[in-house]
């Protein structure tokens, strides 16, 4: 569950940023909508894919 | 006011200054001067420009008239360019719009790549052009600095993030600009002022110099002009290898101004239009404008072709994900002086912090998928040339608009709706490129996108150009400002 004190707990423990608990509330469905948005990546079966870095446009295009 | 034969100059396009530039029919300096004056007495209405400086500007084209080259002179011999702020220029200050760069001091010690192609071939930098907060925005709205002003309706957005650059061309204070896209933001700014943007194949044009991009593999370099001769024009000069940058690709650099003269007709084309995705959510008018555009493809000579890019709604919340790579720049920042954000970059930044490594891992993989899914359109039975869309599925809307909706669906905010049509060419790399489509009845322009095969810009630029000759939507000039 995405709260206000999850939101600004995460913040400061993953990337030592500091934000007030009303700061935090106006984020927590900025977050919800990151999170519903980002599962939908999930239904993509990606475990033999090869990511897309050292990214080359051409690479699809060759024989 | 500035006086009618300097307005009339400006009227003219890159390429026509520049052959009489070269010519010695015009001067640097008289040219120049034309620039100063357009520039002085429409920013203050239009706010295309975070810095500009008369004086050295004057200076370098005097500074061309009394040194023109021994043998033939440059291509952009003494003509003027604006730089979007977020490329370095030598000696100058780069804020991307930001007060977070003004305040640490930041001053360039040498030109990104894509301005020293610029100035290699002759190109005067006639000042730093406006942008929204750190490129990270489509609407153009800057709340650090001002919000250019639409030259089509000052109280319109002008799109982003490369906004003072279509603001600064689509206006005549500059026959040319240039801007950076990575997601839209040099063809989004182009729809919405009525101009022409195009993003070359990523690797074409150098990206070193580009200042706290969001991810160096969707960022791109490219010119914004008044017509697709004049974006070829920029290209020739811009394209080609840089070794100083990780993302350049060695390939030969093709004549991309010949070939224009290649086609007068789209005949032998196939011209794919998807049934889904890019006309999914689009104002109606937008819509309407966009799809009589693409029968005018037809006349032309190309054959239509619906085709389907499975899953793409989907596929496209990778973005969300690689986007978050701007945090190694950002964080440091944030955690020292997060009150030199606005509210609005400030909290985007806070959301990207919630990427993890697996949504990263995971939309690198999903980016991979969508990049074949494409190719597929290009290569398989269908074998399309060109994809062809709405650059933008609105236009131009007033700067407190904050969310739109199209017919039934829920509203969606305007930043992302900008987006949504142009952010699939960088997530692929391939060319794409705006044209002028039409107008709304309001009078706000809004433009037509195509998307080529990578490195086939010729193709791009000759069918372009063929469309926008017999469309004529690029004849038209903004009220706004007296042009």
């Amino acid at each position: 569950v995405i709260t206000a004190e999850y939101v600004q707990e995460f913040l400061k423990a993953s990337a030592d940023l500091d934000v007030p608990l009303s700061v935090a509330e106006e984020l927590v469905p900025l977050v919800r909508g990151q999170r519903e948005a980002l599962a939908r990546l999930d239904r993509f079966d990606v475990a033999s894919v090869r990511p897309a870095v050292g990214f080359d446009p051409r690479t699809p295009f060759r024989a | 006011m500035i006086a009618p034969a300097q307005l009339d100059l400006l009227e003219l396009s890159a390429m026509e200054l520049a052959l009489q530039l070269r010519s010695g029919a015009l001067t640097a300096t008289q040219l120049a001067q034309a620039v100063c004056e357009r520039i002085e007495v429409t920013e203050p209405i239009l706010h295309a420009f975070i810095s500009f400086d008369r004086a050295a500007l004057l200076e370098a084209a005097a500074a061309a008239d009394r040194h023109p080259s021994t043998s033939a002179p440059a291509l952009m011999h003494g003509l003027p360019v604006a730089v979007k702020d977020n490329l370095d220029v030598a000696g100058v200050g780069t804020t991307a719009g930001s007060r977070v760069l003004g305040h640490v001091g930041r001053v360039a010690l040498e030109d990104a790549g894509a301005v020293a192609k610029m100035r290699e071939a002759g190109a005067l930098v006639v000042g730093k052009a406006n942008l929204h907060e750190f490129a990270y925005g489509a609407t153009g709205v800057n709340l650090r600095h001002t919000t250019p002003a639409n030259p089509w309706d000052l109280m319109r957005i002008p799109g982003g993030s490369s906004s003072g650059s279509a603001v600064a061309v689509a206006a005549r204070q500059v026959p040319m600009a240039l801007g950076t896209d990575a997601a839209g933001s040099i063809r989004m700014p182009a729809s919405l002022c009525g101009i022409v943007g195009l993003k070359a194949t990523f690797g074409r044009v150098s990206t070193r110099g580009v200042v706290a991009s969001h991810n160096a593999t969707v960022d791109h370099v490219g010119p914004l002009a008044r017509s697709v001769a004049d974006v070829a024009f920029g290209l020739q000069v811009l394209a080609g290898y840089d070794p100083a940058d990780s993302t350049s690709i060695d390939e030969p650099v093709p004549d991309y101004i010949t070939a224009l003269d290649q086609r007068d007709s789209l005949r032998g084309l196939k011209v794919g239009v998807t049934a889904t995705y890019f006309f999914d959510a689009v104002d109606a008018e937008v819509e309407s404008g966009v799809r009589t555009a693409i029968e005018l493809l037809g006349r032309l000579g190309a054959t239509l072709v619906s085709v389907d890019i499975p899953d793409l709604q989907d596929m496209m919340a990778a973005r969300l994900a690689i986007f978050a790579d701007g945090l190694a720049f950002h964080i440091p920042h944030l955690r020292a002086h997060p009150e030199l954000y606005s509210r609005e970059i400030r909290h985007r930044l806070y959301v990207d912090t919630f990427v993890q490594a697996h949504d990263y891992a995971r939309a690198n993989r999903v980016r991979r998928l969508l990049q074949e899914r494409f190719a597929r359109v290009f290569l398989d039975d269908l074998g399309v040339d060109l994809l062809a869309s709405p650059t933008t599925p609105i236009a131009a809307l007033p700067p407190d608009q904050w969310s739109v909706s199209f017919g039934q669906s829920q509203p969606e905010p305007v930043g992302l709706a900008l987006l949504r049509l142009t952010a699939p060419a960088n997530l692929t790399g391939l060319p794409a490129i705006s044209v002028p489509a039409g107008f709304t009845a309001a009078g706000l322009p809004f433009g037509l996108q195509l998307i080529a095969r990578p490195y086939d810009e010729r193709l791009l630029l000759a069918a372009a150009h063929v469309y926008e000759q017999a469309a004529g939507w690029y004849k038209r000039r903004p009220p706004g400002v007296g042009a």
